[in-house]
């Protein structure tokens, strides 16, 4: 990582980024496994430099006792069963909860067996379990849908929405921002250790807006669109105009003006605020 | 307590599985029944039995300890321990390095019992000893208490020199160089190397010592004046002791600054 300056502004917070962006190395340094050749981190209102190493080490133990966490290179035990991890890894055990957890990502089936035999995405399951199963007050996660099958990873979320009610805060470095659209509401994208943009995803997203015009002739309404600079980007996609404009340009009378011009009547328009894979998309070309 | 208890649980049933056991049944089993010793020329056949557990001791700190500290290290176990049991890196050093300690321990012992049963007939054949035959119990309470400071040396050892070189296979070889190097393989008599640093006889010099002195003053005997324990004595107990307590320091040191990932 280079010249990385955060500030995780948001309850669910993402940290995106292609492979060997500096996103796990990121995670490991607030977890304490590492420590950076330099830099601050400020975690409540402790403030820790990389100077004072002992200082670093204290303040993030210190935090420990309030963090659950997941990283990207587990090592579970292979002997022990999975309900024995869940009890390693919970400070009091609340058995309800445990219960909640286990049934929320479809663990009951194999937690009574040995780690050894799991299937990366039963591991991936425990992890998380083992993560959350305290209750803490802040969760830090490196890739938690990898490997998960698509009902799991929809439960993941419904997870983090029910601990974000609670307070929970999370940090999640991922590279599947899809998993996360509607969950999380801060995101940085990273790109070989620097920081490429980083803000709370409404103002990011509010940069530009995405149209949806229905429309008889969608081809010539996009042509003229680009054309007249009411749209950067236009496409057609399920037989409507899909055009990305600047901010503030979603005015109908705008579109209306276009589409005389084309000849084309308008018959439904929708704006839609741009999504996180968009950003992301957009944020690593 | 409750972390303890934790880490213990994980540290015997993930650290110390196969080929663990296997190794240690084996080795064991032919050490204890082995009439062999260590080129040491036994006085008798409790020196003899020292040396065949000094080494099984040996083995079982080798195999427990790389696997306990190097092998989960490299596996990333340790890493896990350390952040689901939310500690800081020196309560996580001492709470695994006592597991590995009470672990080796009860495996010590439980071959102590097994050994002096089997091989000498020690409880039903009070008369294999000339010294100790009116009072057993001394010299094997004091062979235990000694072995536990021996094995907290071998342990905090093994535990520096996982941490020093994380490779497993280099750690083993390692600490088994310079354990077998000392329990064997320097002469004895030297003035360069003092006999009390060697692994083994130094422990038995000890145990032979003040087994004989306690014996003597628990018979009330005027001879316990002058066989009262020596320099030499204390400098064994004081190399393992003091040893252990620099190399656990030691292995602190180099966890706290490790980089886990």
């Amino acid at each position: 990582m280079d010249d990385v300056s955060l500030d995780f502004g948001g309850q669910v917070n993402l940290v995106l980024g292609t492979n060997g962006s500096g996103k796990s190395t990121l995670i490991n340094i607030i977890a304490g496994v590492t420590y950076p050749q330099k830099g601050i981190l400020t975690l409540g209102t402790s403030e820790l430099r990389s100077s004072d190493r002992r200082g670093w080490r204290r303040g993030i133990e210190a935090a420990r006792a309030g963090m659950g966490f997941m990283l990207d290179k587990h090592g579970y035990p292979t002997y022990l069963d999975g309900i024995e991890l869940l009890e390693w890894a919970s400070s009091k055990w609340d058995a309800d909860w445990t219960g909640r957890i286990a049934q929320k990502l479809d663990m009951n089936a194999f937690l009574h067996r040995p780690i050894g035999g799991y299937s990366s995405g039963m591991a991936q399951k425990l992890g998380l379990g083992t993560s959350v199963v305290s209750r803490p007050k802040v969760v830090l996660w490196d890739e938690p849908t990898a490997n998960l099958d698509a009902p799991t990873r929809r439960s993941v979320s419904g997870l983090i929405e029910e601990l974000a009610k609670e307070g929970t805060t999370f940090v999640i470095a991922s590279h599947t921002p899809a998993d996360f659209e509607g969950v999380a509401d801060w995101m940085c994208v990273m790109r070989l250790g620097r920081v490429v943009v980083s803000g709370m995803i409404k103002d990011l997203s509010a940069g530009s807006a995405r149209l949806i015009i229905e429309s008889d002739h969608p081809s010539l309404l996009a042509a003229e669109a680009l054309r007249s600079g009411l749209a950067i980007r236009a496409e057609i996609r399920n037989g409507c105009a899909e055009l990305e404009t600047r901010a503030g340009v979603t005015d109908i009378g705008a579109v209306r003006k276009i589409a005389g011009a084309v000849g084309a009547t308008v018959s439904s328009m929708e704006m839609k605020p741009r999504s996180i894979s968009e950003l992301y998309a957009e944020a690593i070309a | 307590m409750g972390d303890f208890l934790k880490v213990f649980r994980w540290t015997y049933k993930n650290d110390f599985v196969e080929p663990f056991p296997e190794l240690v049944l084996l080795l064991g089993v032919v050490s204890v029944s082995s009439s062999y010793s260590l080129g040491f020329d036994a006085t008798n056949e409790f020196a003899k039995l020292t040396w065949n557990l000094t080494l099984l001791t040996l083995i079982f700190a080798a195999i427990g300890g790389v696997m306990s500290y190097s092998l989960a290290l490299e596996r990333g176990q340790v890493t896990e321990q350390l952040l689901s049991l939310r500690v800081s890196r020196a309560r996580f050093v001492a709470l695994k390095w006592a597991s590995v300690f009470v672990i080796l321990a009860v495996f010590a012992l439980l071959f102590d019992f097994v050994a002096f049963f089997l091989y000498l007939g020690y409880f039903p054949n009070l008369g294999a000893y000339t010294i100790w035959g009116e009072a057993p119990g001394f010299a094997f309470l004091i062979m235990v208490g000694e072995q536990l400071v021996f094995l907290a040396f071998l342990n905090s050892l093994v535990m520096a020199v996982s941490f020093g070189l994380r490779r497993t296979t280099i750690s083993l070889l390692a600490f088994l160089a310079f354990t077998l190097f000392s329990a064997g393989y320097f002469p004895l008599g030297s003035a360069a190397i003092p006999d009390f640093l060697r692994l083994g006889y130094g422990d038995y010099l000890f145990v032979n010592g003040l087994s004989y002195y306690a014996y003597l003053l628990f018979a009330s005997s005027p001879q316990a004046l002058v066989s009262a324990p020596t320099t030499t004595d204390y400098l064994v107990l004081a190399y393992r002791a003091v040893g252990a307590v620099v190399l656990f320091i030691i292995s602190v040191g180099l966890f706290v600054r490790a980089d886990l990932d």
